[in-house]
Parts: structure tokens; sequence; C-alpha cells
């Protein structure tokens, strides 16, 4: 009898139709930007070690930000104690109302305004791009995807698909000048593994260790560059999901395995491939009883849309 | 669609215990989630014998080293640390041998500008059982 009446409610409101999975991810984007609000509060004004000024004068000692934005960050420098809880806010209220699906859209855009000025402030350093680039791609999902449904504009979801797309080659690109498609690069990552690294558990560590220990060893390391970079490439096919699950499986690993070393970017990597990914499903259930086309025809229609602007696919 | 509500399922149930809330469900908890600039937070002083007075200069028989997390090159991001992890960092240097030939008996933690344990030699206190950190590894 309760087991009925739970099963009533869950129907009623886990349904495939409403994309219940999207605001699943939505929750844990709203977190991640609440998460990021919190740990600044903390840093800037609770423990007050930290300093934005500093933390400005490092990117621009860097030579990161472009000459036009490094004059924007000079002049707001001597404000540090209004930018940084300025910042904060900007994390914390767009992060709870993503979180709650609450005014996502303008969530997004309040989020977007700040984000977009970090991913400037170190628009030189290609780790950045990726890893600033994955929280400015979120905010555009919440800015386009409408508040009430899951559903979004076709052709938008098609600029979301490559700009996803391009935030893997980043990726992919990082991780090649780390050497992971080297079988060199074995020695050296489990050595920090061993000695410096933590993850989710340490008996995980310990099998990981283990099971690193046989002569294949290095040619799985260096192959997981290689299957990734495959994935990055199936995402601008229609097999697509399929990827992005796979990809979100080695994300998740690579969190549970090096957390302290992929820090608060593998987390964003595990965010933006869930909320990727379970959009990515909703729109496949939604148009299963469309036609499927060849890779082919996606590129011309994906070629068209570009030359037309939008207009046509 | 089954299949994929099992996958989303478990996907979630892995981000919730091992990244949202992996301190409340016994797994090592950090401030991984949303942190940043937390790398150079942790390092560690050590010395060659177990002095209880720091402040002296070391004997020429004595050696001591600084070592900045991390010490191995990095692979991803430069691995951050909790005031735990670098609990257990330092400890893991205790009684290893340095790259010099000295064997270390004395380490002292230093986390965000600050010596959380005072003149504690860490290398004293009851280890953790299997220690998170192994040094020396290829060597």
């Amino acid at each position: 009898m309760v087991y009925s009446k739970l099963q009533q409610i869950v129907k009623s409101y886990w349904h495939p139709d409403k994309g219940s999975w999207v605001y699943v991810a939505a929750f844990f984007a709203g977190l991640f930007f609440m998460g990021a609000g919190t740990f600044k509060l903390y840093n800037y004004f609770i423990l007050a070690d930290q300093s934005l000024a500093g933390h400005f004068q490092y990117w621009l000692d860097s030579g990161w930000p472009p000459d036009w934005y490094a004059h924007v960050m000079r002049f707001f420098q001597p404000y540090e104690k209004p930018v940084a809880a300025m910042a904060i806010l900007l994390q914390l209220i767009p992060g709870f109302m993503i979180m709650t699906n609450m005014k996502t859209r303008v969530a997004g855009l309040l989020l977007f305004s700040l984000q977009i000025q970090v991913f400037l402030g170190v628009l030189k350093h290609t780790n950045f791009n990726e890893f600033v680039g994955c929280s400015v791609w979120i905010c555009l999902f919440y800015v386009f995807k409408p508040q009430t449904k899951a559903d979004m504009n076709r052709q938008m979801w098609k600029v979301m698909i490559f700009l996803f797309f391009v935030l893997n080659c980043i990726l992919v690109y990082n991780r090649h000048n780390y050497q992971d498609h080297m079988l060199l690069s074995y020695t050296y990552q489990r050595e920090q593994l061993a000695s410096d690294i933590m993850g989710t558990s340490v008996h995980l560590k310990y099998f990981v260790l283990w099971a690193t220990q046989w002569s294949w060893a290095p040619y799985a390391f260096a192959s997981m560059w290689y299957f990734r970079l495959a994935l990055t490439f199936l995402l601008l096919t229609r097999w697509r999901q399929y990827a992005a699950a796979a990809l979100l499986v080695t994300y998740v690993s690579n969190v549970m395995i090096w957390m302290n070393g992929t820090t608060s970017q593998g987390v964003l990597w595990v965010i933006i491939t869930f909320v990727f990914l379970t959009h990515e499903q909703h729109v496949q259930y939604l148009d299963r009883g469309k036609p499927r086309r060849t890779i082919v025809q996606q590129c011309k229609d994906f070629y068209r849309f570009v030359i037309t602007r939008g207009k046509e696919a | 669609m089954k299949k994929w509500n099992i996958f989303f399922g478990l996907a979630t149930v892995l981000i919730v215990t091992t990244e949202v809330l992996p301190g409340a469900l016994g797994l090592f908890s950090i401030t991984q989630w949303g942190g940043m600039y937390t790398d150079g937070w942790c390092s560690v002083f050590t010395r060659s014998n177990p002095l209880q007075d720091l402040g002296r200069t070391p004997t020429p028989e004595e050696t001591d080293e600084h070592f900045q997390a991390p010490t191995t090159r990095v692979v991803w991001s430069a691995p951050m640390h909790t005031l735990e992890s670098c609990f257990a960092w330092s400890q893991s240097w205790c009684e290893k041998s340095h790259r010099d030939g000295w064997r270390i008996y004395h380490s002292q933690p230093y986390y965000r500008q600050s010596y959380p344990f005072g003149e504690q030699n860490v290398c004293d206190l009851p280890r953790l059982d299997p220690p998170w950190f192994i040094q020396n590894f290829n060597k």
C-alpha cells in the first residue's frame, strides 16, 4: 500500500518527458557554484589569509589577461573587499537559484557576468581556458535553457554541443602537454599518485597502485589519452550520448583516484558532463521519432548552420 | 530509457558519496568541491634528528630541509591539502631517506602560514594505517 503510493508519487514527479535528470544535474551545478562562493567567503573574509588583489596580481604577473583587461583588473585592485564580496554574491545567489530551479535564466546571466571576467583574467593559460571555460559553458546552458521545461532550442543546443566538443579538445590538448599520450608518463604519474595524491579512499589508492604494477600498466595509462581523444570526436556524431557517458565515467574515476590533484577542475568536468549528458539524453528522448542522420549529413547541416548564422540547419 | 535511469542513478550516487559528502560517509574529505588556490598551503620542515629545540642552529652533523608539497612532478594540478592531509603528508616523511643519504627523524608541518602543531614532532605521534602518502616510492 505504502510502496504503491510511493511509486505513484515518484511517477507523477519523475517522468522522462519532464527531464527529471536535467534538474538533478542543475542541483549539482548550483551546488558547485555555491561551494565556490562559500570557499571564497571563508578565504577572503572569515579566515582572511587570502587576498583577491593578490590573486589578481598573480594573474597579471603571469601575463594571462589581454592588455585591455589587465587595465580593468588593475583599476579594481584597490577595491579588493567590495569586489571579493560581489564575486561571492555572484556565485552564491545564482548558485542557489540554479540549484532550486528558480529563475535559472537570470541566474545563468548573473553567473556569466562573473565567470566571463575570470575567463578574461586567465585568457592566455590553456589550463584555465579549459577549467573556466567549463563554468562559462554551464552559465550559457542555463541562459539558453527555458526554466520551466528541460527542453532547449535545437539550434542553440547544437552550438552548445560544439562548445562542449571544443572544451574537450582543449582538455585533450592540455593532457597532451602533460605527456599523457606517452608511455614514459606512467613512471612519474604513478610516483605522484603514491607520494602526493589522495583520492576518495585510501584503499582505492592502494588498489590502483597494486593494479598498475604489471607490465601492461604503462600501455593502459597511455591508452586512456587516445581513448579520450576518440570519445571527444564521437561527441560530434549521433553517438554522442554514449561518448559523453564514457567520458563521464573517466571524469568520475579521475576525481575518485586523483581527488586532491584534479581539484575543483576535476569536479567541474564531472558536473559539465553530467549536465550535458542528461540534457542530450532528454533531447534524444524527445526526438526519438525523428529519422536519424548520417555523420556526413550532420556535418553538412552544421556547415549550413554556421554559414547562415543559425537561420538554417 | 531504463538503462539511462540506472546509469544516471549510479552517477548521482557516486557524485554524492565521493564528491559532495565524502567526509560524512567516512571517506577521505577535502575542501575540493568548488575549492581553488589551495596549492602551496602545505609544506614540511624536516631534520635529521629528533630535536625538541627547533630554534637551535643545527650542528654540522645535523641536516634540515624544507619540502614544499608536492615534491613530485605535477600530473593534473598541484595537489591541494587540508590540515589533516598535510599532517599525513608530513608524517609520510618520517624515517625516510633523504636524497642526500640522511634519514628524517623530525617532521613539522607548516600549513597556511602557521605551524598547526606547534613544535610537536609529528613522527612521535601515532601513525595512520595504512599511510595516505608513500615517499621514495620508486626508489
